[in-house]
């Protein structure tokens, strides 16, 4: 299985949603539902503070629970990638897959079927970023393969200190935070 | 024309002014409706150079921390630290900002950004929101020190904000009602700030000189 993974440098993030609104327009997403989201984290005491920003989405993991959970097999994977799809004229709707995703990353479109962050596959095809990466004003947020060494998530997932979320759920995630 | 102007507009119509304009820095309105975008050289450096031999425009030809020049006219030669007024008692430090989802007010009724931040809220630390018996989400309104009261805002209580002071972001709060969206969402921070103070040296202006305390009744 080829793996592609999107890394996000939350020391560059400032929470600005452009991801947000990137998504929304290249994907014709209804008002009020997401793809993907950005959280702000504070911790500590004023003025010793910690605050992280964080845009997150589908984690296009490589053993996906949402895949197992799929009784119809509409969550799939995209060509023997970890991108994980939904098949619209497959889902009936039953939401097994949103009780089944650890990060609340799917919902139900108003026309009922299932629908989340594709990594934007119509534009990886044509080798190009997807949208919040490509929008991204403060270059952040990265995207690429880590079956090769040299590519830009490869390099830095091997030389900056990186967390994905929820690991211990046996997901294998792929969305990476450099912290 | 009809205002008995013409001395002062020697041109046909607006084109021609357009076409002069062009010329004054070597183009021409032709020009510009046949290739659209037309890029200039640089004519100077967009930085010093390294080792480069650059007089700035004082006595020294350096950078001045210390100046004989302000000493001259009275002032400090030195930048001194001034600390702000204490606010009064029951009053806080009214502090504004911007929010990376908006820019300036302009963007308030843009419907896929008033998504991403629909209305601003004011920031509370914790402490001021216990002694004001406030949590998350509740409608206040804020109150200056000279009597101004803003649109209803929600609060926010966060450590990101000291407990000597309220934040809220810039550009919320309007008034005009064809701004479907953003009509009398959130608070003005602008309405509040009806004092300043200007710097004695440069006439700069500071506006994070107000003081605000909150109205909790019939919000």
């Amino acid at each position: 299985m080829a793996r592609y993974a999107m890394v996000i440098d939350t020391r560059l993030c400032i929470g600005c949603g452009d991801c947000v609104i990137a998504c929304k327009t290249e994907n014709k997403v209804p008002d009020g539902l997401n793809r993907d989201w950005v959280l702000e984290i504070t911790r500590g005491r004023y003025p010793d503070l910690y605050t992280e920003f964080r845009s997150e989405r589908c984690n296009h993991c490589s053993r996906a629970t949402c895949v197992e959970a799929c009784p119809t097999g509409a969550s799939h994977y995209w060509e023997d990638t970890n991108i994980v799809l939904v098949d619209p004229d497959r889902c009936t709707g039953c939401k097994a897959c949103i009780a089944a995703c650890p990060y609340n990353a799917r919902f139900v479109r108003p026309e009922g079927y299932v629908s989340k962050c594709t990594f934007c596959v119509h534009r990886v095809e044509k080798g190009l970023e997807p949208a919040c990466v490509s929008t991204c004003p403060t270059h952040c947020m990265h995207f690429g393969t880590l079956d090769d060494p040299s590519t830009e998530v490869s390099r830095l997932l091997a030389s900056r200190k990186a967390t994905s979320l929820m690991p211990e759920t046996g997901n294998e995630p792929h969305v990476y935070y450099l912290s | 024309m009809r205002l008995g102007l013409e001395k002062y507009f020697p041109w046909k119509d607006y084109t021609e002014v357009i076409d002069w304009q062009l010329h004054q820095v070597g183009s021409s309105l032709e020009e510009m409706q046949r290739i659209g975008v037309k890029s200039f050289p640089r004519r100077t450096a967009v930085y010093l150079g390294k080792d480069e031999d650059y007089p700035f425009p004082t006595p020294s030809g350096k950078i001045e921390l210390f100046s004989e020049q302000l000493a001259e006219q009275g002032f400090d030669p030195m930048p001194r630290y001034t600390p702000p007024d204490p606010a009064p008692s029951g009053f806080y430090h009214l502090i504004y900002g911007r929010m990376p989802a908006h820019t300036f007010s302009r963007t308030t009724n843009n419907a896929l950004l008033f998504q991403v931040m629909p209305e601003n809220t004011v920031w509370v630390n914790p402490l001021t929101a216990a002694d004001w018996k406030l949590t998350n989400g509740d409608h206040v309104r804020l109150k200056n020190q000279d009597g101004v009261v803003s649109n209803r805002v929600r609060v926010r209580v966060t450590e990101r904000i000291g407990p000597n002071a309220v934040f809220m972001a810039h550009g919320f709060g309007h008034t005009s009602r064809r701004l479907r969206l953003a009509y009398k969402v959130g608070a003005s921070d602008t309405e509040l700030i009806t004092r300043i103070k200007m710097d004695p040296i440069t006439g700069s202006t500071g506006m994070r000189v107000n003081f605000v305390t909150f109205v909790t009744q019939e919000v």
